[in-house]
């Protein structure tokens, strides 16, 4: 999981999301680290799976499939959801626009 | 589930340490248009042993390999070298962040405007004392007016919240509201940090060290055991 902030309900796991554009991400044996050049914060993905649902955001139709594509359960589901609240709070994550 | 499918938990898998450096500093250049009295680098002349463009290039091309997420550059005065700009490009464009330390001698409002235009490039100005007659004492007549001339440049091309970077002494400690009042003015982020007796700081610790009382002194608790970049 991201951080180690409470989770929060609310997160929209049915629409489109991205990474931020101004977001690096840097693959590590935890996870990942991202770094925003934006905000100059840093966040630590702290699971692969959650590594892998942040890199599909931007083509999947939705959080959720993204999830999907992870190979998340449902029961998984809630905690990965409270995890990219906590990223879209800092904004590493946004969400997308469909045209 | 075998043992290599178990994840390691987190706090065995930090003690493994991260692939890459988050940041780096780099000294790029001994050289600098002032010699300020507590210069951590004892710098003012270039060492003629000091990297080539190409080799700056190759040392980005290793960090950009690394995935190094942003490289602190200082000096010296880094903006003193002639390709210091063509290396800040070289450096944004393979997805290395720049932030830089500079006395403000080369920020221009041309300068400014193109800083301003990128996302990836963070500026740090030095300032030592919050009235010219303090900080010129320190950092040399008339480097006051060039670093505010820099921050007004920077404020008027729209460059928010780059930073201001001041070392406590115990002639400036009295004058932090006044850096503030600065910072705030150019909406700049205030950056505090210790003298170090290291340099041509080692040479003036007795006279600019904060003393037992003073904001910044080692009794205020203020600096972390290690400084981070």
């Amino acid at each position: 999981m991201s951080t180690d902030a409470p989770p929060q309900a609310g997160f929209d796991l049915d629409r489109p999301w991205q990474l931020h554009p101004q977001v690096s991400v840097r693959p590590e044996r935890f996870g990942a680290l991202l770094y925003h050049f934006g905000t100059r914060r840093l966040s630590f993905l702290k699971s692969p799976a959650l590594l892998t649902v942040v890199r599909e955001l931007g083509d999947a139709p939705s959080a959720r499939e993204a999830c999907r594509r992870a190979g998340l359960t449902e029961a998984e589901l809630p905690a990965y959801a409270a995890a990219l609240q906590t990223l879209a709070r800092s904004q590493m994550i946004q969400a997308r626009e469909e045209p | 589930m075998t043992q290599a499918d178990q994840p390691l938990a987190l706090v065995e898998q930090f003690q493994y340490g991260l692939d890459a450096p988050i940041c780096l500093t780099w000294e790029l250049t001994y050289a600098c248009n002032l010699s300020c009295v507590h210069c951590l680098s004892s710098s003012g002349r270039r060492d003629p042993r000091e990297l080539t463009t190409a080799e700056c290039r190759a040392v980005i091309d290793e960090l950009e390999r690394m995935q190094v997420f942003y490289v602190n550059i200082g000096g010296g005065e880094p903006t003193v070298r002639p390709d210091f700009w063509e290396l800040v490009d070289y450096a944004t464009a393979h997805h290395v962040g720049v932030k830089f330390s500079t006395n403000g001698i080369k920020i221009t409002p041309e300068r400014a405007r193109r800083l301003a235009a990128s996302d990836y490039v963070d500026v740090q100005i030095s300032l030592d004392g919050a009235t010219a007659e303090v900080n010129d004492a320190i950092r040399g007549p008339g480097s006051y007016a060039t670093a505010l001339r820099a921050m007004r440049n920077l404020a008027r091309a729209g460059f928010g919240g780059f930073k201001i970077s001041v070392v406590v002494t115990r002639q400036n400690a009295g004058q932090l509201d006044d850096f503030k009042t600065i910072a705030d003015r150019f909406g700049a982020q205030l950056r505090l940090t210790r003298l170090r007796p290291s340099g041509r700081g080692a040479d003036v610790w007795d006279e600019l060290h904060p003393t037992a009382g003073q904001p910044g002194s080692s009794t205020t608790g203020w600096w972390p055991a290690a400084s981070r970049c």
